[in-house]
């Protein structure tokens, strides 16, 4: 009995996040980007942003997007790079959110999310990265807030979806549990 | 007395290993398809669906003496073969079977079984990893993970090595007495662990034992992929539960778990543990260690506890990375479910906290130094490495017990103090 009412407010919460969230039709666009070290430079823009982790190095950026969402422009990076775990170097794959915050300029990390990771201390490990990201942007039914929908899965398994909200005093997206 | 209780712990626990020595530690079943490679580490064989590897006994013979090791021997063995195996077990280079690119990996002589009884002798490249002490291992020579079941193997040895465990205290229950050389009220203490948490429902350990049931109850199972985002309720339902203070009390004995080594001895294992929580502790008052994702995610970017703010410290200590594999057994842990090696490491890690508490730990010379920041395994070669930083003599005193960290066989944290 105790499970089946667990169970039943565990869908519940889970239908609860669904309502929540309402998928934009509008998608990121593809915008074009370099690098110096870590600091990036989107397609026409001035300013210019830096990568949050800030010992990063052979960092390859692999794609760049741009979204306007009422009147905030999120910028998205998909990096390849490699940092130090405390003693051994890691090849990551990261996906972070910027948000343009317009009195000042500047660009700012909204979320840096670590999509897979290599411990490339041993002789021999895999080199390429196994996962996949998808990622849906959105608002929130209620309070209008931006949020996202993100989907991690390695091969062969079935993902399980969470969801971000931007926390505009923050300026970070922020997990919804 | 005590040699002649040493002598009869070794028969015994030689005995004990030998009557499971067929199913010596490398067996395994229902693996899809792995590779073989001849001994020049030429092309590779497939080997087909319900083949038994095991490890030539020949090669147990060459490195350790004996068809019929103990496990201590081939603990030693398979958990460092970069030190403990030194000039026995030899890096090979072969190529990469998916890239066909030169790599260099530690080869093993295998022999293989086919399920028509065919017999194959060969090679099989693997690593052991150690970083909590338990053993871990996996295929290197770029075998398909999916097609290996290495984590099969993993527990099949943590299996071994807990029925060992169990025969070896069965017929010679002196022998810790005599091996641990313990102190009366540390000698108490594994024996008082599991009583006091049940006794004394206010404990730290016991709540997060309660807790972790009702975590691994409603989230069975997590996976690599989804440990980072679990990892971030976890926390957050630490916090909500205990609050910021217990929460990261918690965390530090979770670190201190996860990042020491596992000792036999109960002294050495409350040492090695003692010493994370105090790098740990120190790197709290010392301020902050850079930004945590983590903390930004659960909504504490601002006014997170010190210590919290310390473990949780983007890059700082590996179990709280979200696709380490501690981790996962973090989050996948609950009594219940656990072996007794496990559970064992786990109680000692917040006992090392109450003695600590207690001022029954004494960190002498330079590990009581504030400073006492880094450490690393020394099977690997950190570019921060600065020798004059170095604790040379890195003792701890548990309960009057001096016990030197550096004498320490296999894998072991060398301890730096002051550098930035």
């Amino acid at each position: 009995m105790i499970k089946y009412i667990f169970l039943v407010l565990l869908l519940g919460a889970a239908s609860g996040h669904a309502e929540e969230f309402q998928a934009l039709k509008e998608e990121p666009k593809k915008i074009n980007c370099s690098n110096n070290k870590e600091s990036v430079t989107f397609d026409a823009l001035k300013s210019k942003y830096t990568i949050y982790d800030k010992n990063s190095r052979d960092i390859k950026l692999i794609k760049c997007e741009k979204i306007q969402i009422k009147d905030l422009s999120f910028y998205t990076l998909l990096i390849s790079s490699e940092v130090m775990d405390g003693t051994e170097p890691q090849k990551v794959l990261t996906y972070e959110v910027v948000v343009l915050d317009k009195k000042t300029n500047s660009l700012k990390t909204a979320r840096s999310e670590i999509v897979d990771q290599i411990d490339i201390s041993g002789d021999s490990v895999p080199t390429q990265f196994e996962s996949t990201l998808k990622i849906k942007w959105g608002i929130g039914a209620k309070n209008k807030n931006v949020q996202l929908r993100i989907e991690l899965s390695e091969k062969n398994e079935k993902p399980k979806p969470y969801l971000l909200k931007f926390n505009t005093k923050s300026q970070w997206f922020e997990n919804i549990f | 007395m005590k040699n002649l209780f040493k002598i009869l712990c070794l028969v015994v626990t030689t005995f004990s290993f030998s009557v499971q020595a067929t199913d010596l530690p490398f067996s395994y079943s229902n693996t899809k398809s792995v590779h073989l490679r001849n001994n020049n580490l030429g092309s590779p064989q497939a080997i087909e669906a319900g083949a038994e590897i095991t490890i030539d006994p020949k090669f147990l013979l060459e490195m350790l003496g004996s068809e019929n090791p103990t496990q201590e021997q081939v603990q030693r063995l398979l958990l460092n073969p970069g030190e403990a195996s030194k000039d026995k077990v030899v890096t090979q280079q072969f190529r990469d079977v998916n890239n066909g690119k030169p790599k260099n990996d530690y080869f093993f002589p295998v022999i293989v079984k086919t399920k028509t009884g065919e017999t194959k002798a060969g090679k099989m490249a693997f690593s052991f990893y150690n970083r909590t002490g338990m053993l871990e291992i996996k295929r290197t020579d770029g075998a398909d993970p999916t097609q290996f079941q290495s984590s099969q193997i993993t527990a099949q040895l943590r299996d071994l090595i807990d029925q060992n465990k169990a025969t070896e205290a069965q017929s010679c229950q002196q022998c810790e007495a005599v091996s641990n050389k313990p102190t009366q009220s540390i000698a108490d203490l594994a024996r008082a662990l599991e009583s006091s948490s049940k006794d004394s429902s206010n404990q730290l350990w016991a709540k997060y034992k309660e807790f972790t049931k009702e975590f691994t109850a409603a989230h069975r199972k997590i996976k690599k992929s989804d440990a980072g985002q679990m990892k971030r309720l976890y926390i957050k339902s630490l916090i909500d539960k205990f609050g910021q203070k217990d929460a990261a009390t918690i965390l530090a004995a979770l670190t201190a778990f996860a990042e020491a080594p596992y000792r036999d001895n109960v002294n050495a294992q409350i040492a090695e543990m003692s010493a994370v929580l105090k790098v740990v502790d120190n790197r709290a008052k010392s301020g902050a260690r850079g930004q945590s994702r983590t903390l930004k995610d659960i909504g504490l970017a601002n006014g997170a506890d010190p210590l919290l703010k310390a473990i949780l410290a983007d890059w700082q200590f590996s179990a709280w990375n979200d696709r380490d594999n501690n981790l996962l057994r973090i989050l996948n842990y609950t009594p219940d479910r656990s072996d007794a090696m496990t559970n064992r490491k786990m109680a000692f890690a917040f006992e090392s906290q109450r003695l600590m508490q207690d001022g029954k730990v004494e960190f002498m010379g330079k590990m009581n130094d504030p400073k006492l920041h880094h450490y690393h395994a020394n099977y690997v070669n950190p570019n921060w490495d600065r020798a004059a930083n170095r604790v040379t003599e890195p003792t701890i005193k548990v309960d009057g017990v001096p016990v030197d960290l550096s004498k320490q066989r296999g894998a072991r944290h060398v301890f730096y103090a002051g550098l930035a």
